[in-house]
This record gives C-alpha cells, structure tokens and sequence, in this order.
C-alpha cells in the first residue's frame, strides 16, 4: 500500500496503483531544499525533497503546518526560488513563473476593481488572447463552476464559496498542466468545503489536469487523492507516500464511512504521530 | 438576557406575564431604531441642526456689535449686494480659473512623479530627503521666492496651488505603490502577466484608494493655496477682497466671502467623493 519515497523521486515511472500499468511523470522535484532565515534563525522548509507526479494524477500534500508542504507548490509555480535542486515540467527544466501551471491561492485575492468574469479572464490577457475568445473562454470556465450568473458582479459581492468557485475557474481557464491548489478550502465553513471538494473531483475526472493539493484535513486528502505524500517538520521533508485505492467517482458513496478510508486515515494519522508531525 | 435562555437555564418556564414585557420592551427598542435610521431623519436632522445654529447666530447678532459678528440675515443681504455689484463674480472668476489650473497641474504632477517615486527604489531613495523637507515645510514661506522668481502674478499664484495640491497626492501615491498587496502580485504573477501588466493591470489599479485618499487631501488643500496666494500675492480674486473686507471691518462681507469659500470646499470634496462612488466603487466596498 505504501510506496518509499525515495524509489518514487528515483524511479521516472511508477505503476499506478492497483493498475498496473505506467504512466509517465509530467512534473518532477529533484533534491528541492529552502532556508529561511527570520530574526536571524534560521527555519529549513524543505530539505532534499524529491517527488514524481504522473500525469492526470490527483497527488496531496499533507502535514501540520510548518512542514514545508506551501513552500514546494510556491517553488513549483515559481513564488520561492529554492536553494538547491530542480523542478521540471515534462522534461523540461523550469526557471521562474511556468506559464504551464496554475495556482490556487488560500487567500483568494479576486482584483476587486475587475468584475467576476474579468478577473477570470486576467491569466487569458498574459497570453494575448483577443478579446472576443478570452470572454468566451471566461464564461466557459465560469460555467463549468455553475458561476455564469454572477459573470458581471464585483468579486466582493460574493460568498467565500463563490469567490473560491472564481479562483478555481481563473486557474483552469489557463488551461494548465498542472493545478496547484494551496489549501483552497481552508477558510470556508465545512459544508461549502465539502461541496467544493466534490465539485473539484468532478472536474478533476472531467477535463484530466493533473493536480497537486495541498492541504491539512486528512479526511479531504484521502477523499481527493490517488497519492497523499506525508510531510514532517523540523526540517520540512517527505515521510512517506500513500497510494488511495479507493474507487471512484468517491461521491457516489460516503468515502469518510468506508471502511478501507478509514483504515487508511488511522494509518496516515499513526504515521504523522510517530514522527512527531503533529503535536500531542 | 433571553428569556429562553432564562426559562432553560433555570429549569423553569418564564410566565406569560414575563414574556409579554420582554416582548414590548422589543418593540419599543425596534420602534426608537427604525425612528432614528429612517431616512427622512438622516436629512432632517442636519437640517434642523443648521437652523438651530443660524437661529442663535441671528439673536446673537441682536446683542453683539455688527463689527465682531454680524447676523445671518445681514450676511445675506451683504451677498445679494456683493453679487449684484459684480464684485464676487468677478473675483470668483479669477479665482476658479486659478483654483482648478492649479489643482489639475499639481494633480497629474503629483500623480505621475507619485507613480515614478512609487515604482522606482532608487528614485525613491534620492528623492526622499527632498520631498520629506518639502513636505514637512510650511509652503508660504516659499511665496516671497516665488514672487521673486515669477512676480506678483497669476503664475505665482498657480505656483503656490500647484505645490500645495501635489505633496499630498505624490505621497499617498507612491505609498499605495509601494504597498500594494502581496496576494494580488502573486495572482498576476502566477498567471503569467509580465511586469509591465503587472504594473497596468495590478499594481496601479491596486492603487487606487490611496490615490482618492490623496486626492481629497489635495483638493482641500488647494482651497487653502488659492485664499493664501490671493491674500499674500495679488489684488485680484477672493483672497484679496476677504483681506479687503477684514481690514475694513465690513464684517457681514466677510463672513458672506466665508461661507462661499466653504461651499466651494464641500463642492469640490463632494464632485470627488461622487466619481469615486460611480467609477471606483470598490474602493470603499472592498476589503
């Protein structure tokens, strides 16, 4: 059930779980640390982390915070410039802002000044996209996150749901490889968290990007995942590596009363504890 | 306290008698509030409050010599025949022609040297000691080198608009540049936009309510610069009939002259605050 970390970053192909068959890495960390120094003491995020995602896999990251987890998806994207080791994108070595991948921030930040559909169509402007097909194109993703109505409505008139609805549309309508998502849900109330994690695992099986999460809820990594990679603190690293071999579409049925979910969310948490990830 | 809250809390059921005070004593709560937040109120009440006030102005001035404070109604009579000679129009043409040549010119300077000073570090850095003395001078002092340089002339005078207009602005500028939220940088930046867009499409737009706050500074201020340069630098314009009139002792002109410097201020404030509220909404509805 569990896979070593180090054969994951070593080996380029790994079977997918309970498949068997290969497929390819699109997005791979080779040996990614990071110090940060604050009042002159210094914190390491991240220390010789390497990790495979395969292409349209659903790959969390999860820990408590502090582990590192946001500062290798912010170096993934391009936000932290690590200092040492390589992110690549396909093959391809990446160095600064990809315009490939896409990223969805906690902190929502919509542009108020912009309409809903506007700030939907703000990634679509860095690509010089004209004008008609960057509204089409807004509208579609707007669609495909039930948000049409509220096209021309400033950002701020909206519920955090909704805001976030925007915020994922924004990302998807780049048309990345990889989504990056930071903690999306983690200021929202449980019920709208829960709906948005249904509604980005619809999407998700829909248009096949690959997507790596970050997040703290174990329940919500499991529901989401393939893969959810444990990270510890202290110096932030991967711990150890979990296929979820649960079937989908997890919707149809209630994932946190599985008894396979929940054996494997005792085994996470044991797993977290032993190494000292979560305060006792 | 609740009465469920009371009755549960107690282990026992509150009496009807109870209930029904508590119920009253609601509506009267409610009633007093929708009375003080109806609308009608919120423009009644300023209304009534200027009356009161002229009222008392006007049996003051039963009691009190003419020459220290004259009453509302001579005030008015003093601005129907101000008017009607054509003194104030005259004046007042003069003076708004310079009032908002001075205050466009210090705007847009103020704005474009806020936005250079905002982008730039190191015209920031060499630029500071200069604008913080400005800044934190008082600006008359520089009129006599003014008249010296340019004479005592309608361009002294816009001169003088200009650099009182343009701190406030260029301030709040260049710190709304400077400070603009992270979270929306790392959104433009993560989608790909390049640093002029980010500048074009985030940072300057992400601006705008520093800028409004400037500006309000600014067009209070230019007011001030247009009385002081007309007082200190000419014979024309408000400013110079004010001095006229104080010296004089008309005191009934004087106060007329004023209230109209002080409607001009609420004006000009208020045809600000309006094209924020029709533009730039977000400015005061967003976080």
């Amino acid at each position: 059930m569990t896979i070593d970390a180090s054969s994951v970053a070593a080996g380029g192909r790994v079977a997918r779980a309970g498949e068997g068959e290969l497929a390819p890495p699109i997005l791979e960390v080779h040996g990614i640390s990071k110090t940060f120094t604050t009042n002159n003491r210094e914190v390491v995020a991240l220390r010789d982390v390497s990790l495979a995602v395969r292409r349209g896999e659903f790959v969390s990251l999860v820990g408590a915070s502090g582990c590192g987890k946001t500062t290798l998806l912010r170096s993934i994207v391009g936000l932290e410039s690590p200092d040492a080791g390589i992110i690549s994108l396909e093959g391809q070595i990446l160095d600064g802002v990809s315009k490939d991948m896409a990223y969805v921030f906690q902190d929502i930040n919509l542009l108020p000044w912009r309409s809903v559909v506007a700030n939907v169509e703000l990634g679509l402007e860095a690509r010089a996209v004209p004008k008609r097909e960057r509204r089409e194109r807004a509208m579609h993703f707007l669609g495909l996150v039930g948000l049409t109505d509220v096209a021309d409505a400033p950002p701020y008139t909206l519920s955090g749901g909704m805001q976030q609805r925007v915020g994922v549309a924004r990302a998807l309508a780049t048309e990345p490889k990889v989504l990056l998502m930071d903690e999306p849900f983690g200021q929202l109330d449980n019920f709208t968290r829960e709906a948005l994690q249904v509604e980005i695992s619809n999407l998700w099986s829909r248009l096949g990007t690959t997507i790596v999460f970050v997040t703290h809820d174990v329940d919500e990594a499991i529901f989401l995942s393939d893969r959810v990679v444990l990270f510890v603190p202290n110096p932030g690293r991967i711990s150890e590596i979990v296929d979820v071999p649960l079937p989908r579409p997890r919707s149809d049925y209630d994932v946190r009363a599985d008894s396979r979910a929940i054996e494997l969310r005792s085994q996470v948490m044991q797993h977290l504890h032993r190494a000292g990830a979560v305060a006792g | 306290m609740s009465v469920i809250g009371a009755g549960a809390g107690h282990g026992r059921v509150a009496a009807p008698s109870e209930l029904s005070a508590v119920a009253a004593r609601q509506a009267a709560r409610r009633r007093r509030r929708q009375l003080v937040e109806h609308p009608v109120v919120g423009v009644v009440a300023p209304l009534v409050a200027v009356a009161i006030v002229l009222g008392a102005w006007q049996l003051t001035g039963h009691f009190v010599s003419p020459i220290l404070i004259s009453s509302p109604s001579q005030v008015a009579r003093d601005f129907v025949s101000l008017w009607s000679q054509g003194a104030i129009s005259a004046a007042i043409g003069i003076s708004l022609r310079e009032l908002y040549l001075g205050l466009a010119i210090g705007v847009v300077a103020g704005l474009l040297l806020g936005l250079l000073i905002g982008r730039y570090r190191l015209l920031d850095n060499v630029l500071s000691p200069f604008i913080n003395a400005a800044n934190a001078t008082p600006l008359n002092i520089l009129i006599p080198l003014m008249i010296i340089w340019v004479g005592l002339s309608a361009q002294a005078r816009v001169l003088f608009i200009v650099l009182i207009t343009m701190f406030p602005v260029l301030l709040n500028t260049a710190g709304g540049l400077k400070n603009v939220n992270r979270g929306y940088m790392e959104v433009g930046r993560t989608l790909g936009l390049s640093e002029r867009q980010l500048l074009w499409k985030v940072a300057i737009p992400a601006t705008t309510p520093y800028i409004f706050a400037g500006l309000r500074v600014g067009v209070s201020l230019s007011i001030i610069g247009m009385i002081v340069g007309e007082i200190e630098v000419s014979n024309v314009g408000l400013g110079y009939l004010l001095s006229q009139y104080g010296e004089s002792y008309q005191t009934g002109r004087l106060l007329a002259l004023i209230i109209l410097a002080a409607i001009l201020g609420v004006v000009n404030v208020s045809v600000l605050r309006g094209v924020q509220l029709r533009w730039f909404k977000w400015t005061r509805a967003a976080r």
